[in-house]
């Protein structure tokens, strides 16, 4: 057999396998492999091919196209999409980066080794093919380029290819295994037949004939490539372009995580374009230096095998690719369909939020974010009585710190502000932590002081009582700087309802010991530099503005703002609009309010099911959020998704609520996108985040996505900037740095840190030029919530009961409330191999006494049930917790994605905040009741 | 120089291409033998043939968690193959050996230290 009849017909069986694993089978590829020609063709050779493992393959792959019917093909491009655009539930990954280590994470070493070769090659890919070197097709497009010049009389290619092909077989070995595994359709299932049949084939033929003797495996090489010939095959290479493209420079790029709303400052080191790590940023305020493990491992979230690639659109249930243009004008035409105030626009992260809000607040769509899934019970309270949602402790300075219902070791929002905090502990200030779980902040503290959920409020009025009582008070403060102290003093001292609100109170209410009580809040109001500081532990659960209203009052009448170790009133600076001279801002359209809560006015979505039952909303456009497992009982929210008439996903990855829809579009992630941002922890700056690299494989930024369909809707000339650097020109007009200086440093100071800054400004809020999220109306702390009062809302802080219906009892007796951890950031990190390694599932958090009378023991499945639904999850009997409370960590439960991979059995976890009520929030912000579920938990025997 | 525990079913089989590349190797044709051996030897990794091979991991594993194990096919099967990847072999390689091809493996599989291994795929 001549050397280059081989080449030839290997050139046409790589050629043929780069094709069908490059894109979507074409329809002409597909009707050529269903004519009789090549059936007749395929089949005798199957049954004259000497190897058993090729005759295998060959066999499979006649029976297979030998029984497609006229609706195969279509049905195959629903299957491409699961299997290779990760659409599906079992990906093939078909990467090299992959196999390496069978380690989830792309863009690994067989890139660039790939790279190199190409390079040795004078060859390059094609920069409009938008999957990385290593991808299974590019390799079989190179062997069959090599095939295709040893064929043309070049036999110096022999060895290179030879040699490539040994040492990239392993892998594509596993490629087929896992192909096999997880197609559903048969047609991929044969190709992997065929595919390992012609591996070994191959194989067989690159070693000496007297080694496999008798066969002869190049006889069944030509036998095949002659079958394969009478397809429509490229002739020329088409993955690969001649020349070479020399590595991109290495560089260090200062930028800002993303991964949690910390926004710590971030070097990120590319190599050759390709992100190899990424680490703090000296000097930044936020993360001073210091990185956490989120963003520390930000490249397996990049580059994590489970992004979605390409547009996708739902048709009969399934999911087949589209182009940008088809999703983008589908997406622009159903929505001209309907009406614009009953299609709602979600955002879940605020990336470059400047432009997308713009774009949906001027189609009237109502909008909600994340906050009112977080904590806006806190917010409606210290928005209106202070001038920001969260003013930071200045734990460098502090000797006290108090801390209820809020793990801040974990929850950082700063690692700067973390590390300081574990050193005041170190140097002996002391750190009080009142949470019904033993949360990693309660384990450093110097006393963890266990609370029944819900109840803080009883507890921080009961601290004022003994302080005001006592007279310990800062009096100074209170005349100057606070409003409404005297219908305070009268609430706490229980003259207008006549309950004091004693220790003895609380401690009925709460659990906490009276003593307890009365000795922390005279250690409190006597420290001298001190704060206390609530989040989210107060805000899911039903008095959460009332319990924060309260707890801020500790820190109102001891004046601890802006002191020494006391809360930092925030004075971040304003960025100016996006729009400048002669450019006009899309004006505001009106939408529709939809909840009627008692203080806020925008969109609670917990009550999603309600407002589309009620005929509020027929549509949304979601945006890096996932409603399904985040806005209240998973049941409700998944139904009113399903009733929806419109809906579209723009997402990195494959959520929960993006499977629900009739489009989804990839988003680009964080370091592929850039912003300019101010911030502020104790000082201000402005902050830059870098496209430290290109976008992968079809995925676009939110800037774009929205441009495109502004476009579309004939909005061009609202959205006018030629690129996004213009906009961000226009943004730092007037403020105290450059574009230039931002990309050089990543940030620059505006603001140094200052103490008792509002007696310089006359105001607790800050002048003008500089933003919050909040604002007091008196300028001084509000005792009495204007707002409340505006509204007919009782303005002052007291406990309330919780609703009856929510509240424990014999059947279900328990609180359960979700956490969270500190590998993971809601429900948008569980697709980034390191941190699943790290933290891969969650248990149910039990009391060991309950779990002893319950006879569960560590690792049994137990069922969690609610009146509203159920969950089975593995049980964590610990002391940490109090008795009557359960606990599980937050943000797992994803259908797709390396939680829903069968291949990785050892990850996945459960979402019990799924249970919680339908249409349910707590009555003054909307936020769902995550910490305050009633339920019972049964082990489940076998 | 890695010491390799080899296990071929086939008498016939030779593995001097193993030491060719400057390796110790100790084979074996009976998988309890090569249990056997593993139990009380240093052992880096194990080449294993066949079926029997990708039955004879679960024992090595028992003996350290991390045992690390290449498995070769003389006729590949791919659900044999997919059976194999969920006891997370280094590599799954086809039979002939070629020298270069295993080589690149141990080389590979060793330089990643002792304690860790490939990861395994549920197929």
């Amino acid at each position: 057999m001549e050397a280059k009849e081989l080449a030839a017909a290997k050139f046409t069986i790589q050629r043929f396998l780069a094709t069908v694993f490059a894109d979507e089978i074409s329809p002409e590829l597909f009707k050529a492999m269903k004519t009789d020609t090549f059936l007749r063709s395929l089949k005798k050779a199957s049954e004259t091919l000497y190897s058993k493992e090729m005759t295998r393959g060959a066999r499979a792959l006649f029976d297979y196209m030998d029984g497609a019917g006229v609706d195969t093909h279509k049905e195959l491009t629903f299957e491409y999409a699961d299997l290779f655009l990760n659409a599906g539930k079992s990906p093939v990954l078909p990467y090299e980066s992959f196999y390496i280590d069978r380690e989830p994470t792309l863009y690994g070493e067989p890139l660039f080794q790939m790279r190199e070769f190409l390079r040795k090659q004078q060859l390059h890919k094609d920069p409009d093919y938008p999957e990385p070197e290593d991808h299974i097709a590019v390799e079989f497009d190179f062997l069959a380029e090599m095939n295709r010049r040893e064929a043309s009389g070049d036999l110096s290619v022999a060895d290179i290819r030879a040699d490539f092909g040994r040492r990239h077989m392993a892998w594509r070995t596993e490629f087929c295994a896992v192909l096999h595994y997880s197609d559903t359709s048969g047609f991929y299932q044969a190709l992997a037949e065929f595919t390992i049949g012609y591996l070994f084939l191959a194989h067989l033929a690159s070693v000496p004939p007297e080694e496999v003797f008798p066969s002869d495996p190049t006889a069944d090489l030509v036998a095949l490539g002659n079958v394969l010939a009478a397809l429509p095959l490229a002739a020329e290479s088409f993955l690969l372009k001649p020349g070479t493209i020399d590595p991109a420079p290495a560089r260090t790029i200062p930028t800002h995580c993303y991964a949690c709303g910390a926004l710590c400052g971030m070097t990120a080191k590319t190599r050759d374009g390709v992100l190899m790590s990424t680490a703090g940023l000296q000097g930044d305020i936020k993360g001073g230096g210091r990185l956490c493990i989120k963003g520390g491992n930000a490249k397996h979230h990049v580059y994590s095998a489970y992004r979605l690639k390409a547009p996708l659109i739902k048709e009969n249930g399934r999911f087949r690719k589209a182009s940008w243009d088809e999703a983008l004008d589908k997406v622009v035409t159903d929505f001209k369909a309907y009406d614009p105030t009953k299609i709602g626009y979600m955002r879940g992260n605020d990336f470059a939020n400047w432009v997308h809000e713009a774009l949906f607040d001027h189609l009237g769509c109502p909008k909600t974010t994340h906050r009112p899934m977080c904590d806006n019970a806190n917010r409606m309270a210290n928005e209106h009585n202070l001038s920001d949602k969260r003013p930071w402790i200045n734990y460098q300075e502090a000797d006290y710190i108090l801390h209820f219902g809020m793990n801040e070791v974990i929850t950082s929002y700063g690692q700067r502000k973390t590390a300081q905090l574990k050193a005041a502990v170190d140097r002996g200030a002391k750190l009080v932590v009142l949470d019904p779980r033993r949360s990693e902040t309660a384990a450093l503290a110097t006393e963890w002081i266990p609370i029944k959920p819900s109840t803080d409020a009883a507890v921080a009025l009961a601290m004022c009582h003994v302080i005001i009582k006592n007279g310990l008070y800062d009096k100074e403060f209170v005349s100057n700087w606070t409003s409404g102290f005297e219908d305070f003093k009268k609430r706490v001292m229980g003259e207008d309802d006549d309950l004091p609100k004693t220790p003895l109170w609380a401690s009925r209410i709460s659990g906490v010991p009276a003593e307890t009580i009365e000795r922390i809040a005279l250690e409190f109001a006597k420290a001298t530099a001190k704060g206390a500081m609530s989040w989210t532990g107060l805000a899911q659960v039903p008095n959460g503005m009332y319990a924060t209203a309260a707890l801020q009052a500790l820190n109102a009448l001891c004046g601890t703002f802006d002191a020494p170790g006391g809360p930092s009133l925030p004075f971040k600076r304003k960025l100016k609009p996006a729009w400048g001279e002669g450019q006009e801002k899309p004006p505001k359209g009106s939408a529709p309010k939809l909840d009627k809560l008692r203080m806020w006015a925008g969109w609670a979505p917990a009550y999603l099911l309600d407002d589309v039952e009620s005929g509020k909303l027929d549509g949304m456009i979601c945006y890096f959020g996932d409603p399904v497992l985040s806005w209240g009982n998973q049941a409700a929210i998944t139904e009113a998704i399903e009733k929806m008439k419109f809906k579209v996903c723009i997402d990195a990855f494959m959520c929960d609520t993006a499977l629900l829809c009739d489009v989804v579009l990839p988003d680009s992630t964080w370091l592929e996108q850039s912003q300019i941002k101010p911030d502020w922890l104790y000082e201000a700056q402005i902050s830059y985040w870098a496209e430290v690299v290109t976008p992968l494989f079809e995925s676009k930024p939110m800037y774009w996505i929205t441009m495109e369909l502004a476009r579309r809707m004939g909005l061009e000339k609202h959205f006018p900037w030629k690129n996004i650097e213009e906009a961000f020109a226009n943004q730092l007009r007037g403020l105290p740095c450059t574009l230039d200086q931002l990309k050089e440093q990543g940030y620059v100071v505006t603001d140094q840190a200052a103490y008792y800054k509002y007696k310089e400004w006359g105001s607790l809020n800050p002048p003008d030029g500089y933003g919050s999220s909040g604002n007091t109306k008196t300028g001084k702390y509000n005792f009495v919530n204007p707002v409340a009062q505006e509204k007919g809302v009782d303005p002052l802080p007291n406990h309330h009961d919780g609703p009856p219906d929510l509240a424990t009892d014999a059947t279900y007796p328990f609180h359960f409330g979700n956490f969270r951890v500190f590998g993971h950031e809601h429900s948008s990190t569980f697709n980034d191999y390191s941190l699943m390694k790290a933290n891969g599932t969650n248990a149910l958090w039990i009391n060991k006494m309950d779990a002893h009378d319950l006879q569960i023991e560590e690792g049994d499945l137990v069922r969690l049930k609610s009146p509203w639904g159920e969950v089975e999850i593995k049980a964590h009997p610990t002391w940490d917790i109090m008795p009557g409370i359960l606990g599980a960590a937050g943000g797992f439960g994803h259908k797709r994605g390396l939680e829903g991979d069968p291949k990785f059995p050892q990850f996945g976890g459960k979402n019990p905040p799924g249970i919680q009520k339908p249409n349910m929030t707590e009555d003054m912000g909307g936020t769902p009741l995550l910490k305050y579920i009633k339920t019972r938990v049964e082990k489940i025997t076998t | 120089m890695a010491q390799i525990l080899a296990y071929d079913p086939n008498p016939d089989m030779h593995w001097e291409v193993v030491t060719s590349l400057g390796h110790d190797v100790v084979s074996f044709n009976d998988p309890g033998e090569t249990i056997d051996y593993a139990q009380d030897n240093r052992v880096d990794i194990a080449l294993l043939v066949g079926s029997e091979g990708i039955d004879m991991i679960k024992p090595l594993r028992e003996i350290s968690p991390n045992f690390k194990a290449v498995l070769f096919c003389d006729a590949p099967e791919i659900m044999e193959i997919r059976r194999a990847l969920r006891w997370a072999p280094c590599s799954v390689l086809f039979m002939p050996i070629v020298k270069e091809e295993l080589d690149a493996c141990l080389k590979r599989a060793l330089l990643k230290g002792k304690s860790t291994i490939k990861g395994r795929l549920n197929l």
